[in-house]
């Protein structure tokens, strides 16, 4: 059975330091049998978008770059670029945004890089069989990485339910061609009876796929690149909402490519799932709203699946904090399934998917550090 | 006669080892500078952080090599500078904000540097340690930047340079002045000592020669003073001799466009570098034996210290870079080879060529460009028992096998090897081919691009000397 370490985010005395804990059992634990003496290995970490609040901090991935090297590896902080900014300016955007969260050569001794190139085109691709994707194309500087640490921000994620460490993985590890594959089924479903006409929709939609007639909106199939993001986001009255086969099919596509990530990487992969600030929106929002939960800790595992099922119980476990959208949907009481009720999107569908496509274990065991 | 080791390695370089960062490290190595740190120990690197628009300091790699090696030993080194008083009217150090906006400009920061990056006596320059100096020839205390003072080590860096007060500025400057507090400056300038008559605690001062307003800098002349210590009217210059304390501010500002009434006498230089060489005894004094390591680039040899917001042609070609345990004996070694050297051609405004007969190489060069031997602060210095001057220079040439080429590397191994491996998952180069060119059998000849002759147009151009040399054999 999968382990699952888990170190929990209390901590009362000097030698219960959350983020000594971390450090120490990357090092005594499986990430020493990662890699070589000497292997690149990558750290993926998601600086998150300038304006938003919910990321992983830095303290937490400088121990991982601390921890490569005391195991003799020479660590590299890889992100992605977004898919849901204009295409002239998101690698300058992502630059700013690793500045002001503190990302930078001066807190980490390292300077992060983008993995997919300024304009998010540098890739290989990577071939995935029996799965709803026949391949994708894996950020090349991951690819060409001897290993990879994917860290988390642990949120809600409107398409996947859980946005842990197979999002981060199928979606955060891939160029933004990668990206748009695995995005591409989903299309919005315009609720007219909510509709107030007001455009946004249209105003915001980059690819021009949306447009008013007679006040109300219509989708242009062939110019939706299946983002989700722009008129979901844009929306101020909640008129527009996700097609739920397509989510299904989106959840489908994202495992494939975390198994072609991993195939790129010959299964040297090692998962940190970051349960601090668990907020309703991913890091590709441009805004985190308040956590739905409690802080909880970091965890972590070799296998992506047993850590996001276990992510997942340990979220549903946790109460539900008043005042955040779980107080909303009413989704509050330890045991109810928070994720769920809160993107309308099952988790779960996601990690049987994974399970049955053999990237991991649907069971775990957690270890307390 | 007992000798100190000075370690030196020459500024030539035609292969990877010969480079002078890894000489550098070497140097820091064969000196045994690492036996100063103790793992764990808090290192300072004092080094002199260059005053704005200055184009001749120390360059951040030859800072960050050193770093690389004090943290390899286990110390937890931080890279200093302390502020300045105000040398002109747009200082740039005096204050602890504007001193790190300038140490920035010259790429000294946390991120180039791999460490902290500080102001060591604070803010406004009033963080330090009052300390005794008992065999002072002139100065009996002095006031040690506390970051400095209460650091466990410390690798003095220096710029080995001219300096228009001291004459030169090596290592023993770099802490005489640049380990000093705000106060430890203005005391080590020897504010206040004597009578204003004296002109050696006080600007020497002739209203006569001052054009009042006239001046066509006499706005600037009157902000220069942080104290406001005199007026300029129609009248001409007025001083209130209490309110000075000696910051070379005003001096600066005459002296540099060009006027006569703010100056200094040729007494009061050979004094500034004996209370120089107290005040870095003082630092010494912070630091238990054997704790301190001293090492200088002697290279972009201006003759005008790092203080001073321009730089001209230096007055020597580069050197190298020379460490030490003795500040005196490395400080001499460095004088030595200077003077030593040939004069850079057009170097230091010209100041060596002007010499009557010519400039002889031995000569002391900053004597000459100077007005005052830098000697003063060594000699004081064995006085005061800083150091010693007898010297043995110890020439270090890096061994050149595949050994030694992989050891100041990027990685221990080529890198080659990675772009190796990289080709094999995917070759985007063989991708575009065939890129498009003229067919080989096709190809231009060489040929016809071979340049013409330029002498014509090097006859016409505007630097006159060379201009007119062209073509002369």
């Amino acid at each position: 059975m999968p382990a699952v370490h888990f170190v929990g985010a209390r901590e009362r005395y000097t030698s219960s330091n959350v983020i000594e804990r971390f450090k120490g059992a990357l090092e005594k634990g499986e990430l020493h049998d990662l890699f070589s003496q000497g292997d690149l290995v990558a750290v993926k970490f998601d600086a998150g978008e300038k304006t938003a609040l919910g990321y992983v901090r830095p303290p937490i991935v400088k121990a991982i770059v601390d921890a490569i090297y005391s195991c003799g590896g020479y660590p590299v902080l890889l992100d992605t670029l977004n898919m849901n900014t204009k295409a002239s300016d998101v690698g300058r955007n992502w630059l700013e945004a690793t500045a002001l969260h503190g990302f930078s050569v001066t807190s980490l001794g390292k300077s992060p890089m983008l993995a997919d190139g300024y304009t998010g085109e540098e890739e290989l691709l990577v071939p995935v069989e029996g799965g709803e994707l026949g391949g994708v194309e894996v950020a090349r500087a991951i690819a060409e990485s001897h290993a990879l640490v994917v860290v988390s921000h642990v949120a809600a994620h409107p398409f996947a339910g859980l946005s842990g460490a197979l999002v981060s993985c199928g979606v955060g590890c891939v160029s933004l061609k990668g990206k748009g594959r695995v995005h591409a089924p989903l299309r919005p479903i315009f609720l007219q009876d909510r509709c107030d006409g007001c455009g946004e929709c249209e105003k915001h939609c980059p690819h021009g796929a949306v447009s008013l007639e007679n006040n109300e909106p219509q989708l242009d199939e062939k110019s939706c690149i299946g983002c989700a993001y722009y008129c979901t986001a844009a929306c101020p009255v909640g008129a527009i909402v996700i097609d739920r086969s397509s989510t299904m099919r989106f959840q489908k596509r994202v495992v494939d490519s975390a198994i072609a990530v991993n195939t790129a990487l010959k299964g040297k992969v090692y998962y940190v799932n970051v349960l601090i600030d668990i907020c309703p929106y991913p890091d590709c929002y441009p805004f985190s709203d308040v956590p739905f939960v409690s802080d909880q800790g970091i965890l972590m595992s070799s296998d992506p699946v047993a850590l996001d099922n276990a992510t997942l119980s340990v979220i549903d476990e946790a109460p539900g904090l008043p005042g955040s959208i779980a107080d909303e949907c009413d989704a509050l009481s330890p045991g109810r399934g928070k994720l769920f009720h809160i993107t309308g999107v099952d988790p779960k569908e996601m990690i049987l998917y994974a399970v049955k496509q053999g990237l991991g274990q649907g069971d775990f065991r957690v270890f307390k550090v | 006669m007992k000798k100190e080791e000075v370690w030196f390695a020459d500024a030539h370089a035609a292969n990877w080892v010969e480079s002078l960062v890894p000489k550098a490290k070497d140097l820091f190595y064969e000196a045994k500078l690492n036996e100063c740190i103790e793992k764990g120990d808090s290192v300072a690197i004092k080094i002199h952080f260059g005053e704005w628009n200055r184009t001749r300091c120390l360059r951040p790699e030859l800072v960050a090599a050193i770093v690389e090696e004090v943290k390899a030993c286990g110390g937890r080194p931080f890279v200093c500078d302390t502020t300045t008083l105000t040398y002109h009217a747009y200082s740039s150090r005096f204050i602890g904000n504007l001193a790190l906006e300038t140490a920035a400009r010259h790429g000294f920061t946390e991120g180039a540097m791999g460490c902290p990056v500080i102001v060591a006596d604070g803010f406004s320059g009033d963080d330090d340690v009052r300390v005794e100096v008992p065999t002072g020839v002139i100065l009996k205390e002095a006031y040690v930047a506390a970051a400095i003072a209460h650091a466990d080590a410390m690798i003095n860096l220096a710029h080995a340079k001219g300096h228009p007060v001291a004459s030169f500025g090596g290592c023993i400057k770099n802490i005489g002045i640049g380990g000093q507090s705000k106060r430890g400056k203005y005391h080590e300038h020897l504010a206040h000592w004597g009578t204003p008559e004296d002109f050696i605690g006080w600007p020497a001062r002739y209203p006569e020669k001052c054009l009042g307003l006239d001046c066509p800098f006499h706005n600037l002349c009157e902000d220069s003073c942080p104290r406001g210590a005199f007026h300029i009217d129609e009248k001409g210059h007025h001083f209130d001799a209490e309110k000075c304390w000696l910051c070379y501010s005003c001096q600066i500002t005459c002296m540099f466009t060009g006027h006569e009434c703010l100056v200094f006498i040729p007494d009061y230089f050979p004094y500034a570098q004996i209370a120089m060489s107290d005040a870095a005894k003082g630092v010494m004094l912070t630091f238990e034996p054997g704790k301190v390591g001293h090492m200088a680039y002697c290279i972009d040899i201006d003759p005008n210290c790092d203080c001073i917001p321009w730089a001209t042609l230096p007055v020597a070609p580069d050197i190298g870079v020379f460490a030490s345990k003795d500040p005196v004996a490395i400080d001499t070694a460095i004088l030595d080879m200077i003077d030593a050297a040939p004069a850079y051609p057009g170097g230091a405004n010209k100041a060596l060529e002007s010499v009557e007969g010519g400039y002889k190489q031995g000569q002391d060069k900053f004597a000459i460009t100077q007005g005052t031997s830098p000697r003063y602060q060594l000699t004081a210095g064995v006085k005061n028992g800083l150091g010693i001057m007898e010297y043995e220079l110890i020439t270090y040439k890096p061994p050149y096998n595949e050994e030694h080429i992989a050891k100041w590397q990027i990685r221990p191994t080529p890198t080659t090897l990675i772009q190796r491996e990289m080709w094999k998952k995917r070759d985007f180069v063989l991708e575009a081919e065939p890129y498009k060119k003229v067919p080989f059998e096709e190809k231009p000849s060489h040929e016809d691009f071979k340049p013409g002759d330029r002498t014509e147009y090097l006859k016409k151009l505007p630097v006159k000397e060379w201009a007119d040399a062209v073509g002369k054999d």
